[in-house]
């Protein structure tokens, strides 16, 4: 048979059956209520199945997709009710279909029997006793006028057809003559056919080929049986044939409905495998087999998946640019030939702009959605929930995301893998989650997203999550890891321990998965594919697992750098901005902290890498000018960093190759790429060399300002610097906008206030010498102005270098070195620090700046006597924040978290009129009080004003949601003041006004 | 210079090349091409037998100084020093040599063993070695000149891991 029809029929079943999962699935959710049309599309995809196979002589299949269609046909009828039984036999006889269809030449071998056994049982026990025999009955049908000729029907599809008014006819086409030369195939007269009816038949007839001595050789003859709504007038609108070729086996106009108007043949002698029609059906045995059924049918399809189907439109843009293409060359090959400039790079202009239309179109056809992947999971997950005797819904979301075709089929395996894993260890039985207090339903959700040009794919359960206790004891007893490592494992890192080969902490394995079994393999695939995997899991609520993966094409634009002479591409992504740092400046943009290189860069401090130094390489700096930097500000996504590079080139789209297995073991290169001139560039992989020259350690310090949820918990970040030589201080970190490094000549003495010139204006400076008992600075010639805002006014703070960042849990003294300017002491590295207090120093240097409004309000009337309910797990910041509000003449009850805040509150119900609280605290955080407070009657109209050392849009929002009125950034003691004043002034304003009122 | 013209279809095509003062042959229908040095792009941190990659016509090719592979020191590249394309484990792998000699037929019947004092880093990545005239031709085992010793073993793999 012609193998490309073949290869078309192949696909076209394979696009039928792509859908029939999610599609039976919905069917049987809707249980009674059908939905018919839906319903139709599984029976017409059952039905085209049959009728190719019928052509192309697959028996099995066609005999196989004929049961399947005879009981869809019932569903469609309403003669039974979708249920899961029903279900679970059409799903495995559609795998099995799948299978043999994707091995045509094998399906002879098939074992179909159990299947049509339940199929035809099913058909069997929702018909009445009487019609029980017409399963198996075939009817003889004659041509008008020619009693000769016989038509041999499957009764059940030659009453379908009488019951829709159909009219019978048989057909005889020549395959070669009336298909071939006329530019048709067979399967396009099907699809004809099948758009108005049905196709009960089909055969070639060998026979008439085999005789050569006939009267017309050169002839195939193929003879289709089909019904349809068209009447005889018209038929010639359906098939382009001589009318004399088309018989009317049956037409319902002429024949009393539904009296049989043939003879029924006597049964067809069943074949051996059918022997028990009539006996029960057996779709428990069949469902069983289903779960393990499908990883099987799935591997076979995934390796005959070299065919991709691509939208015509998208062929025409290409053959368009084609087309463009070749003008180009032409117009190239003119000008070179002339020896033309102007026509060379007006040529090349339009060569550049083709091929990179071209590079999009062609990259388009390789995307596809990842729904292809997962439309299988809500099978996957029902089959296994099903056989563990769980619930489980599944939520997918992102069904739209594109990836590169390559990625979804290595995504296919990893994420079967742990959908499955969800299901059998993450989600507990309905008993036992009832038991704990959770919906007896499990949910499981799986989502892609587009984030930073990474696609992250989620897989995320509501289950028993997972103990990384237990992981890591099993990892130590198996010996995958030693007793010294494991200490030095984070929580994450322990949840990782499940990637190690042979590690399960499951005692009984199933053989759906054993968690821990096989996740080995998970991680080898995804970083085959250049994929990371992070694990979140917490007991008893769930286990998220986020895959990452970074190059979402092959082609990506990327940008080229040299050191020395050797080249580097960068991804685009990953690149913030270049900067190019000349000589003078670098003294002003780089600083040491901890003992790492850092850039000043704005507002934020990042860490410095060298990469000249990361390779080995001698470098002289910047190619372009003695003594300046070329720095790329790169990202990771969760950390970025400074490179210093030799020389920026060009940005390049270039094609993204993988290395040999003799690198893969470098974590710095993510692939190589050939570039314009044919040499081979390494790309770098931006996190890989970050954790390879341990930049994480420098990061996780002077991102501390950045990162408010880590310095949230009881640990300060204080920025060090020094007064006299001799005298450590610090200043917390969330109050430094900026460190500037200079010279004490930049300093400017003018009406005894000290000031340096800062970005066009006058910046106010003082030191801790102007206000509290500590030595001068002395004749320091590094200067560090540590700049801040004061009463909406910038300021800086001298002190003398180096400056540090410590990240540190030691107690702040709040007695012993306190005086004014001083806000108490903490022992940092055996050293005694004082802490500096900024705004009492600028309150002091520069007493006018308290704003005339803020001395009002202070005697306002709500200012006395107010009370005050601070809750704050940083001993230093409550102090802090305690006397400020003291100051201001309020009364404070503090307290050190969540929960005993809530006690003081109940002791002191009527007295607290406003709380001021942290966000991050032990036991009850933040924006637990907050709902607490709100959600309770006596307390819910109370204000609440929310504390955090950095207000982000999304941690207002939280805190909006919590219930809070007002979220202030910590130490911003005015809009803190002023904002209790606010408050206090409305409920000493509101409860007169209310008196009078009422 | 045939050692022996045996029937072609038990005698083996070997290319031979020098490493060093030495002579070692690979059997021919394992090497795809024999290419000059061209433009290698240096890996650091790559393992020191790594030289680096180039671009065979699109493809990204590993080059390997096989002096350094068999513990022979390194090549010194010379206008002569080759190339030898050859496939391992479905990737093209470029092998480096000083100089390319001769193809000889081989009749496998007259490999012979390693003489014992053949260093054991070498002895192992030996199919065995036979005459040729005067010269000792050592017939070199590609799958065991490609396998990577220094596989990240078990432990090695998590350490990484953890890392």
């Amino acid at each position: 048979m012609d193998d490309e029809l073949l290869n078309e029929f192949i696909n076209e079943s394979r696009e039928h059956l792509a859908t029939i999962e999610t599609d039976l699935l919905t069917i049987e959710e809707g249980g009674a209520s059908v939905d018919e049309e839906l319903v139709n599309k599984v029976f017409r995809a059952a039905h085209s199945i049959k009728g190719g196979s019928a052509f192309f002589g697959l028996s099995k299949v066609k005999e196989l997709a004929h049961k399947a269609e005879t009981v869809l046909d019932m569903l469609r009828a309403g003669r039974m009710k979708p249920n899961a039984e029903i279900t679970n036999v059409l799903l495995a006889a559609f795998d099995k279909l799948r299978d043999m269809i994707n091995n045509p030449r094998t399906q002879e071998q098939a074992d179909i029997a159990e299947l049509v056994v339940a199929l035809s049982g099913l058909a069997a026990s929702y018909l009445p006793t009487d019609q029980k025999a017409s399963l198996t009955q075939n009817v003889d049908l004659h041509p008008a006028g020619e009693a000769q000729v016989t038509v041999t029907l499957p009764q059940v599809d030659f009453e379908r057809a009488q019951r829709s008014g159909q009219h019978v006819y048989s057909v005889d086409l020549d395959l070669i003559h009336d298909l071939e030369r006329k530019g048709k195939n067979v399967l396009t007269v099907f699809r004809d056919i099948l758009e108005t009816g049905e196709i009960l038949d089909c055969a070639v007839d060998y026979e008439t080929v085999g005789t050569l001595d006939g009267p017309v050789g050169n002839q195939l003859p193929l003879r289709i049986v089909f019904a349809t709504v068209i009447r005889p007038d018209d038929i010639g609108l359906l098939i382009d044939v001589s009318s004399e070729k088309v018989k009317i086996l049956f037409d319902p106009s002429k024949a009393p409905p539904l009296a049989a108007p043939v003879k029924v043949a006597k049964p067809v002698a069943p074949p051996s495998h059918e022997v028990a029609v009539t006996r029960p059906p057996e779709p428990a045995a069949v469902a069983l087999a289903a779960p393990s059924a499908v990883a099987e049918t799935r591997t076979a399809s995934n390796a005959n998946d070299s065919t991709l189907r691509v939208n015509v439109g998208l062929l025409e843009t290409l053959m368009n640019l084609a087309g463009e293409m070749i003008l180009s060359r032409n117009q190239l090959r003119d000008a070179i030939a002339r020896n033309d400039n102007r026509a060379l790079s007006v040529a090349d202009q339009r060569l550049n702009l083709v091929t990179s239309e071209l590079q999009d179109a062609i990259m388009q056809t390789r995307l596809q959605p990842i729904g292809t992947v997962f439309s299988k999971f809500p099978r996957v997950v029902r089959d296994l929930a099903n056989l563990l005797h769980k619930e489980v819904q599944l939520d997918l979301r992102g069904h739209d995301v594109a990836l590169d075709k390559s990625l979804i089929e290595g995504l296919s395996d990893p994420l079967t893998h742990m959908v499955r894993n969800a299901v059998d260890h993450g989600i507990s039985s309905p008993e036992d989650r009832l038991r704990v207090g959770k919906k007896r339903q499990g949910t499981i959700r799986l989502e892609a997203r587009h984030e930073a040009g990474q696609v992250v794919v989620e897989i995320a359960d509501d289950g028993q999550g997972m103990d990384s206790q237990r992981i890591a004891q099993s990892a130590l007893s198996k010996g995958l890891i030693t007793p010294e490592k494991l200490a030095t494992l984070s929580e994450s890192d322990r949840l990782a321990l499940i990637f190690l080969p042979g590690l399960s902490t499951v005692k009984h394995v199933t053989e759906i998965s054993g968690r821990g079994v096989g996740m080995d393999v998970v991680k080898t695939n995804l970083d085959r594919m250049g994929g990371k995997v992070e694990i979140h899991s917490v007991i008893g609520q769930g286990t998220l697992f986020r895959i990452k993966l970074p190059l979402t094409l092959a082609i990506i634009p990327s940008l080229i750098v040299s050191v020395e002479q050797e080249r580097f591409a960068i991804p685009q992504v990953s690149v913030e901005e270049l900067l190019h740092i000349s000589a003078k400046e670098i003294k002003d943009r780089l600083t040491v902290v901890g003992g790492a290189e850092v850039l000043l860069l704005r507002e934020r401090i990042l860490p410095l890498l060298r990469f000249a130094d990361q390779l080995g390489v001698d470098a002289a700096g910047s190619a372009l000018e003695p003594g300046a930097l070329e720095i790329a500000v790169v990202t990771t996504g969760s950390m970025t960093y400074g490179l210093v590079v030799g020389a920026f080139h060009d940005t390049e789209e270039i094609v993204v190759k993988p290395l040999g297995r003799h690198l893969k073991g470098l974590r710095e290169y993510a692939g190589a790429t050939i570039l314009g001139d044919g040499q081979v560039a390494l790309i770098l992989d931006i996190a890989g060399l970050a954790a390879k020259a341990d930049l994480g350690a420098v990061a996780a310090q002077t991102q501390a300002e950045e990162d408010h949820s880590l310095a949230a918990t009881m640990s300060h970040s204080l920025l060090l610097f020094h007064n006299a030589p001799d005298e450590l201080c610090a200043t917390p970190l969330d109050i430094v906008l900026r460190i500037e490094r200079i010279k004490p000549e930049q300093v400017e003495t003018m009406g005894g206030r000290r000031t340096m010139q800062y970005r066009g204006a006058a910046l106010p400076l003082v030191t801790l010498a102007d206000v509290a008992a500590v030595k001068s600075i002395g004749d320091a010639r590094d200067l560090a102005v540590i700049i801040s805002s004061v009463h909406g006014r910038e300021v800086g703070l001298l002190g003398a270098m180096p400056v540090d960042v410590v990240e540190t849990q030691a107690v702040i003294d709040l007695t012993t070195h306190r005086q004014k300017g001083i806000a108490g002491s903490a022992i940092i590295n055996q050293r005694t620090a004082l802490i500096a207090d900024l705004p009492e120093l600028v309150d002091a240097a520069y007493p006018e700046w308290r704003t005339p409004r803020a001395e009002l309000a202070k005697a306002g009337p709500g200012a006395k006597g107010f009370v005050v309910l601070l809750a704050e797990d940083s001993e230093f910041f409550r102090a802090q924040v305690k006397r400020y509000l003291e100051e201001d003449g309020k009364v404070v009850l503090d307290a050190a978290d969540g929960e005993s805040a809530w006690e003081l509150l109940l002791a002191h119900l009527d007295e607290v009129q406003v709380v001021v609280t942290d966000i991050e605290m032990p036991r009850l955080t933040g924006l637990g009080l907050a709902q607490r407070i709100r959600g309770d009657a006596r307390t819910s109209k109370l204000p609440m004003i929310g504390l955090s050392s950095l207000a982000g849009e999304d941690d207002i929002a939280r805190g909006k949601a919590a219930g809070f009125d007002d979220y202030q950034v910590k130490l911003d003691r005015d809009q803190l003041l002023a904002r209790v004043r606010l408050f206090a002034d409305q409920l000493t304003m509101s409860a007169p006004a209310e008196l009078t009122n009422g | 210079m045939n050692i022996k013209s045996k029937a072609a279809d038990t005698s083996l095509l070997v290319i031979s090349f020098n490493l060093g003062e030495a002579v070692f042959g690979i059997d021919a229908r394992q090497i795809q091409e024999v290419s000059r040095v061209g433009a290698i792009t240096r890996v650091h941190h790559a393992p020191t037998e790594v030289i680096g990659i180039r671009n065979l016509r699109g493809h990204i090719v590993t080059v390997i100084d096989l002096r350094t592979r068999l513990q022979l020191g390194r090549v010194v590249t010379t206008p002569a020093s080759r190339v030898l394309i050859v496939e391992g484990l479905g990737e093209p792998i470029g092998l480096l040599v000083d100089r390319v000699a001769d193809t000889l037929n081989i009749d496998p019947a007259d490999l012979q063993p390693a003489p014992a004092n053949v260093n054991g880093v070498q002895s192992r990545k030996l199919r065995g070695v036979c005459r040729n005239g005067r010269n000792l031709v050592a017939l070199l085992d590609l799958a065991a000149v490609l396998q990577i010793e220094n596989a990240p073993g078990p432990m090695v793999a998590r350490e990484k891991l953890l890392a």
